[in-house]
């Protein structure tokens, strides 16, 4: 799986109305409101944050590999799909990623799935002690506690973990390759999990590429061990992936200015408190405006300003705040851009 | 007392090794203790023995967060579980819980940070402290390769916890270390106990080549005919992945590691070359630490190291298991001024130490303030040690200093790998021993051996393929 096509299937979203930054934003999950905006106007959450720490050089040349292969074009700073492009996205296989609410965290599960059988690969093999493959204490303490008390059933919970990961990885409808590289990365006795170097030199494909096959695998098998069925059917996997989805739709950050806020300080008052620039404060209501229900938006825009706001976007599918502050000079930005923010959920004109 | 009994009873052993009995037997008897140990002498026993013996509290004071994890591991295997390990890492509620439990706690690990904490001082000096234990105690010496100012709060809580007895343990101590330890610890009436370096088994070489292609010319050659278990190491990340690709690329199971790459990564390359999966491994100096793996039979470096005590100690990794093992070090002219400019350029120069400390009185951060200016962590712990006690013309004297000592070091390394006399009394020497007496085999100047007790390398592996998912995950949990 390339970084290429992931920018295709983002860039087929924003069509026309965002710069390639925007798509670079949306990848590496920036938390600022127009991101996080964009990530809910243009349906692109699921890509949200898959690659936190993708370099800008990387993406450039994967974006450059696009355009030189005719797919893409750049037209006043926003990217378009060329017509061979938008045939190349329809081509692409769907992808099941869910970057929103994972953010990352699907490391975290990893790392419990990885330990857990660790844990019971080195027990069977009458090794007590070993050397644990995270250092993680939180993780540690997370698996202690699934390992059965009573010495007799550690066989028995090792089997039942084998045949749920493989049930999981059947429904899961991963590829053969995904299966082979996760199964190569969990580690234990007498079969040491493989390094990124290892998987490349086996399957032969840049270590890029294997990564954003293994994130994806990763996210099908979440999906599946999250269910409530899971509880049942795969008990183990459904523990492991406890807690992983972000429950709290805001930032570290914007729930600290909404704590300030809920008491009755001002937007300017909350910059001062926090030592923020009000740009940021307005990022974080923004944030507010998209994900706690009832946010009183009318403190900010009137009505009437909100209704016509409204009205054009779904007219005119004018999602780019430059045209829309031209046809409002009267609203700033920020009023733009909250009004935006809660236009969430309504079908695409 | 029967010592060995209690050796057999707790340890499993029916005997010491070298140099531990009369360590054990100093801290029992209540003395002030330096132990001067080669690494895998079995330091940990000198503290684990007499403390099982001892009433109260024995706390081990360790430099390295990994390191001590691994150190409370171990007792922990041996079914000894009244273990504790507190560093910076530990979360204030966790903290406080073992605080409350102190009493169930027997053997205690501190970050020096940590230990000198005000509040920690006062409570750890509340608790009957049975023995206090330093490890890596050439720490404390400005003139040890790991300079941590730290150790210097230790005489603090030493006189608050009403003088405990005393063991501090190194494996590299030259006589002006020896005297920096028992100075700061204030040991004035200490039992020094120096174990001889010298390592019988290995066999020391210096290959010299007239430039790189020749050192991966003989580098392929040697992994291409002899095994393993081996460690080659290597002086910057870039060479590391230079070298591995060569090495591959002749079919040799060879992995890399450095301080860059993923900590899953490092962990199972770590754990493939202990099971056997990998047979060599190529790395920075970033790899050793707490590798407990006997039968290294060879350790190439490929460029110097830039003092004879890291040598030692890098070197000294291989043969643990008593076996004939080799040491060898690949040298070019060229390398003196590599190592140069890397030793020189750790310490700050008086510019990125004005720098430095103008942006601290700013306001900025240590680790930011210290990231503008250029400089190392250990650099910028220097700075605010030295800066507390003197400002900022000591700083620059004492740096001026150091730069000397680093290059009187390095000099000695030069003169390991160019000279002409037996390489191994020239170690020894360097830590004050006596000459070795003649063995052999000794080393490439005493007489160049065709090192027949290496085995031949096993054949290339066919190319690496995957199992079938099923069969792998059955292979690891059924």
């Amino acid at each position: 799986m390339k970084l290429s096509s992931l920018i295709l299937k983002i860039a087929e979203k924003m069509d026309g109305q965002r710069s390639l930054n925007g798509c670079l934003h949306v990848l590496r999950g920036k938390r600022s409101g127009q991101t996080l905006q964009d990530a809910d106007t243009f349906s692109v959450k699921p890509y949200f944050s898959l690659l936190p720490k993708l370099s800008e050089a990387a993406f450039t040349e994967a974006a450059g590999a696009l355009r030189s292969r005719g797919l893409l074009a750049e037209k006043e700073g926003l990217l378009e799909l060329t017509d061979a492009g938008r045939e190349a996205a329809a081509a692409l296989p769907e992808y099941r990623f869910d970057g929103w609410n994972y953010r990352g965290r699907e490391a975290v599960f990893f790392q419990r799935l990885q330990l857990v059988v660790q844990t019971f690969s080195q027990l069977r093999d009458g090794q007590n002690s070993f050397l644990p493959i995270t250092n993680d204490r939180t993780v540690q303490q997370f698996v202690r506690r699934l390992i059965p008390v009573k010495k007799e059933s550690w066989p028995e919970t090792a089997g039942q973990l084998a045949e749920e990961l493989i049930a999981a990885i059947r429904a899961s409808g991963m590829s053969d390759l995904q299966a082979a590289l996760f199964s190569h990365r969990l580690t234990g006795a007498g079969a040491t999990g493989w390094t990124w170097e290892q998987l490349e030199e086996a399957a032969g494909e840049p270590r890029n590429s294997l990564q954003l096959e293994w994130l994806e695998a990763l996210h099908r098998l979440l999906a599946i061990a999250e269910t409530p069925q899971a509880e049942n059917a795969m008990p183990h996997l459904h523990k492991l992936s406890e807690s992983i989805r972000v429950e709290t739709p805001l930032t570290g950050s914007a729930a600290a200015t909404k704590k300030l806020f809920d008491k009755g300080y001002s937007l300017e008052e909350i910059s001062r408190a926090r030592q923020l620039k009000t740009s940021t404060i307005e990022d974080h209501f923004t944030e507010m405006a998209a994900n706690v229900p009832g946010f009183p938006i009318g403190l900010f825009v009137t009505e009437d300003d909100q209704q016509a706001v409204r009205l054009m976007v779904s007219d005119g599918d004018v999602k780019r705040l430059r045209l829309l502050k031209e046809a409002f000079p009267h609203l700033s930005y920020f009023q733009l851009r909250l009004v935006l923010s809660t236009m969430k959920g309504e079908p695409p004109v | 007392m029967r010592l060995e009994q209690e050796l057999k009873k707790r340890f499993g052993f029916d005997s010491f090794r070298p140099g531990q009995e009369d360590v054990v037997r100093s801290v029992l008897d209540g003395k002030d203790t330096l132990a001067i140990l080669p690494t895998g002498m079995g330091k940990s026993l000198c503290y684990q023995l007499p403390g099982d013996l001892m009433d109260g509290l024995v706390i081990i004071v360790s430099p390295l967060v990994s390191l001590m994890e691994d150190q409370a591991a171990s007792i922990r295997r041996r079914g000894e579980k009244r273990v504790a390990a507190v560093n910076a890492f530990m979360p204030s509620d966790e903290r406080r819980q073992l605080f409350a439990e102190i009493g169930t706690v027997k053997f205690l690990f501190i970050s020096p940070e940590m230990m000198t904490r005000p509040d920690m001082t006062r409570f750890l000096s509340s608790q009957h402290v049975a023995l206090l234990v330093v490890d890596e105690a050439h720490c404390i010496s400005q003139w040890g390769f790991d300079f941590r100012p730290d150790y210097l709060r230790l005489g603090d809580f030493i006189r608050k916890a009403g003088n405990p007895v005393i063991l501090a343990l190194t494996a590299t101590a030259d006589g002006r270390v020896e005297k920096d330890i028992l100075g700061y610890l204030e040991m004035s009436d200490a039992n020094v106990f120096r174990q001889s370096l010298n390592r019988p088994n290995l066999y020391y070489a210096v290959q010299r080549a007239a430039g790189e292609q020749e050192k991966n010319r003989w580098i392929t050659e040697r992994l291409t005919t002899t095994s393993g278990p081996g460690i080659l190491y290597v002086s910057s990340r870039k060479r590391v992945e230079e070298l591995t690709a060569l090495l591959q690329g002749h079919g040799i199971r060879i992995a890399s590691y450095h301080a860059g790459k993923e900590a899953g990564d490092r962990q199972m390359i770590q754990q493939q070359f202990l099971s056997g999966e990998l047979a060599w491994i190529c790395a920075t100096n970033a790899f050793g630490m707490g590798i407990h793996k006997d039968d290294i039979r060879q350790v190439i470096h490929d460029q110097m190291p830039a003092s004879a005590a890291a040598y030692v100690q890098e070197a000294g990794r291989a043969g643990r298991d008593g076996k004939q093992s080799s040491a060898v070090l690949l040298y070019v002219p060229d390398d003196e001024q590599k190592v140069r400019f890397i030793v020189q350029h750790d310490l700050p120069d008086e510019a990125q130490t004005a720098h430095y400390l103008a942006m601290k009185k700013n306001g900025e951060a240590a680790a930011s303030a210290a990231e503008f200016a250029g400089i190392s962590e250990t650099g910028a712990r220097l700075i605010d040690y030295y800066g507390e006690h003197g400002g900022g013309t000591a700083v620059t004297e004492i740096f001026t200093g150091l730069r000397f000592d680093k290059e009187e070091k390095l000099r000695q390394m030069i003169g390991y790998a160019a000279g002409q006399t037996c390489l191994r009394s020239k170690l020894l020497h360097y830590f004050g021993e006596e000459p070795a007496r003649e063995q052999i085999p000794c080393c490439s100047v005493c007489g160049d051996m065709a090192e027949t007790w290496l085995e031949s390398a096993l054949p290339a592996p066919g190319e690496r393929a995957f199992l079938p998912y099923e069969e792998r995950i059955r292979l690891l949990l059924c």
